[in-house]
């Protein structure tokens, strides 16, 4: 069978492997373009979420080089993620697409449903081959974030401009290349350090956090690089979406109901009550957590009309303005211009610069006196 | 003097304004209710919101900004997570409080109980009871209640037997499907009832049919609809088109809200459901710089369009 996913940034490094392990083709599309996007938003609903019509674009250019079955992640709601995958189908089913759909469906309490809907991947190598792949993706992925991580130090400290973006290139080429345990961890240990040893050390930059829904955080394409952008503009990087904790918390505490989120209601106490859809939430607690370290400022990224990340842009500026801390909130959707979005971020470090600048001097001040 | 609470008049208040006005003011309130939406809700609510909010909640910004200018003693804004068995309303309903609150600077008390009926309708009660416990004692409660929910109940009969016009004095039947805050919001629909009524067109809409059939037909779809809104909606199209032939409809036409989510998904469905089916349908999208005109050229062309299949 030939199988394809959606993008969502470096995801597809783990998916391929599971994939490949279970005995099928992987089939990944080509990375998101102008042209994906074209494509989704041609055919998908005009008002709907930009992650939505990026999925479409994904889809049909994965059918354009033969793939005959997509996997696609449901929910329960409210998020309107948990409804794309009927509409979506249906859209390509309009299309004239023979294509099926596996949708996997956040488990509720039990890891059998999840399982279940995977046995039709099963099928061909059997339920080992399930296992062996899990590992494989999951050392896969943990590389892929570890990889990131050291880049987000890096690209603030590094000597020459741009090194560490190939080298970051390269370092996944080389990972999604590995086939065994063994050779990624090798891979992993290689490049981090290739990575680190770019760096200028005692360098103290900015630090800026990044909040908001997770599609837009992870996907380069849709935030038009923002990681990269803050780096080079002498910027490091926390983003606290991750897609290894996000595994841990949600799909293997939670189901054994370890997890429930309470810890996040209790930091956000006079800003939320709880629960509001998505990562809405978890913008407001982790933006606290943030103004409670050492970081400078906060950016909360969201696709336009994103209705839990709405309920966290309207709450934030109370945040910002209890704790002092800068938050800027960045919508984007498939207007989004390069320009527009560059000066937004030069002006918000610029202020940031200026405010760290002022806290040093009256510091100074008051040691003179 | 009796304090006083101010309901928004937006949102559920076009679903439940009976039961939150007769309890509230049985409890011992004097309530007091924004005015009909106009221009200048809506300039205000544009004003305090967040600019991807949807057009919706904007317009219960303006309300909440009206009543607070009256200065009223409260404000009456529940969170409501869930009015029906693991259904959700829409993420911003459960934000809401919190949204209003951050943006309005004049300390007002907000009276906001959560109403979560995810895991069963008697967690509504509940916390309905929990609420009124904080003003008086329980058998006041308990009364107070009672009534209110008997007003609640005699106002959705009344709105099932609720029919603009007769089948037979009318040119066309067409089912308008979209939320009561939209439907019900002159403003905000520029009127789309009593246009089509005036057009001798008679109108069906989700209030007029039973709940459970409602639900019923929502279950055809593909997945579990997990919206109370969206299954209301495609659950009365399905509806709609087995008794198509009973009830006479000729097309449908989809309300939706500018920056609505639930929305941005129920109405594609609907489209789709209608092309299946080969229902003529019209999707309006309303947002706050919808000109009348336009909407009214779009809503002549579409009649003229049903007409001309009907009688031709």
């Amino acid at each position: 069978m030939k199988v394809t996913v959606p993008h969502m940034g470096n995801l597809y490094i783990a998916i391929e492997a599971l994939i490949y392990e279970m005995g099928h083709d992987p089939i990944i599309p080509p990375p998101c373009s102008k042209k994906t996007l074209d494509l989704g938003t041609k055919y998908s609903p005009e008002s709907v979420c930009l992650p939505m019509k990026l999925n479409i674009g994904n889809f049909l250019e994965a059918v354009e080089l033969g793939a005959e079955v997509i996997i696609m992640a449901g929910g329960n709601g409210p998020c309107r993620l948990g409804y794309y995958a009927p509409v979506q189908m249906a859209i390509l089913e309009e299309l004239g697409q023979s294509v099926e759909m596996i949708v996997l469906e956040p488990p509720k309490g039990n890891l059998r449903h999840l399982i279940s809907q995977l046995s039709r991947l099963f099928a061909k190598k059997g339920f080992r081959s399930f296992i062996k792949g899990c590992q494989i993706a999951w050392e896969k992925l943990k590389a892929v974030e570890e990889l990131e991580r050291a880049a987000f130090w890096v690209r603030p400290r590094e000597k020459r401009k741009g090194e560490v973006g190939r080298q970051l290139h390269l370092a996944l080429n080389n990972l999604r290349t590995a086939a065994l345990l063994k050779d990624i961890k090798r891979v992993k240990n290689e490049q981090i350090a290739e990575i680190l040893s770019l760096a200028e050390l005692n360098i103290e930059p900015l630090k800026i956090g990044i909040v908001g829904e997770i599609y837009t955080v992870l996907e380069p394409f849709v935030n038009l690089k923002l990681e990269e952008r803050l780096g080079n503009l002498g910027v490091e990087v926390e983003r606290t979406i991750w897609l290894e904790d996000w595994v841990k918390k949600h799909l293997f505490l939670a189901s054994l109901n370890l997890y429930n989120g309470s810890d996040l209601v209790k930091k956000t106490e006079g800003y939320l009550r709880g629960f509001v859809g998505g990562h809405g939430l978890e913008s407001v607690a982790v933006t606290i957590m943030f103004a409670e370290k050492n970081i400078d400022g906060v950016i909360h990224i969201l696709p336009f009309t994103c209705m839990p990340e709405i309920v966290a842009q309207s709450v934030l500026p109370n945040v910002s303005r209890d704790y002092d801390l800068p938050v800027m909130s960045l919508v984007v959707d498939e207007h989004t211009g390069e320009a527009g979005f560059q000066t937004r971020l030069e002006a918000f470090v610029d202020l940031l610069e200026r405010k760290q600048r002022e806290k040093t001097n009256e510091k100074k001040s008051v040691s003179w006196c | 003097m009796a304090k006083t609470v101010g309901i928004p008049r937006a949102l559920y208040y076009h679903y439940y304004y009976p039961l939150w006005q007769k309890y509230l003011s049985n409890l011992g309130f004097q309530t007091i209710v924004s005015s009909p939406t106009s221009k200048q809700t809506i300039d205000w609510g544009v004003s305090l919101a967040v600019e991807g909010t949807c057009l919706p909640v904007k317009v219960y910004y303006g309300h909440v900004c009206e009543l607070v200018e009256k200065g009223v003693d409260y404000l009456f804004i529940p969170q409501i997570i869930s009015v029906s068995k693991r259904e959700y309303i829409c993420p911003k309903f459960m934000g809401l409080p919190d949204m209003v609150k951050a943006s309005i600077s004049k300390q007002v008390k907000l009276l906001s109980p959560t109403i979560d009926g995810r895991k069963s309708e008697r967690q509504i009660t509940k916390t309905y009871i929990q609420f009124g416990l904080q003003f008086a004692p329980w058998h006041k409660v308990l009364r107070a209640y009672g009534e209110a929910t008997k007003v609640q109940r005699e106002y959705e009969e009344r709105l099932k037997r609720e029919c603009n016009l007769e089948k037979d004095m009318a040119r066309l039947t067409v089912g308008v499907l979209g939320h009561s805050y939209l439907l019900y919001d002159k403003t905000i629909s520029m009127n789309l009832l009593e246009r089509l009524t005036a057009a001798k067109i008679r109108v069906v809409t989700p209030e007029q049919f039973k709940p459970n059939l409602v639900n019923e037909h929502a279950n055809r779809l593909p997945k579990r609809m997990f919206w109370t809104s969206g299954r209301k909606i495609l659950g009365t199209l399905n509806y709609l088109l087995d008794r198509r032939n009973v009830e006479q409809i000729d097309g449908v036409i989809s309300l939706a809200a500018f920056g609505c989510g639930t929305d941005s998904l129920t109405s594609e469905l609907v489209a789709q459901i209608a092309r299946k089916q080969n229902l003529p349908y019209l999707l309006l999208n309303l947002d706050e710089h919808t000109g009348e005109a336009g909407l009214v050229t779009r809503i002549e062309a579409y009649l003229d369009m049903l007409e001309r299949r009907k009688y031709a």
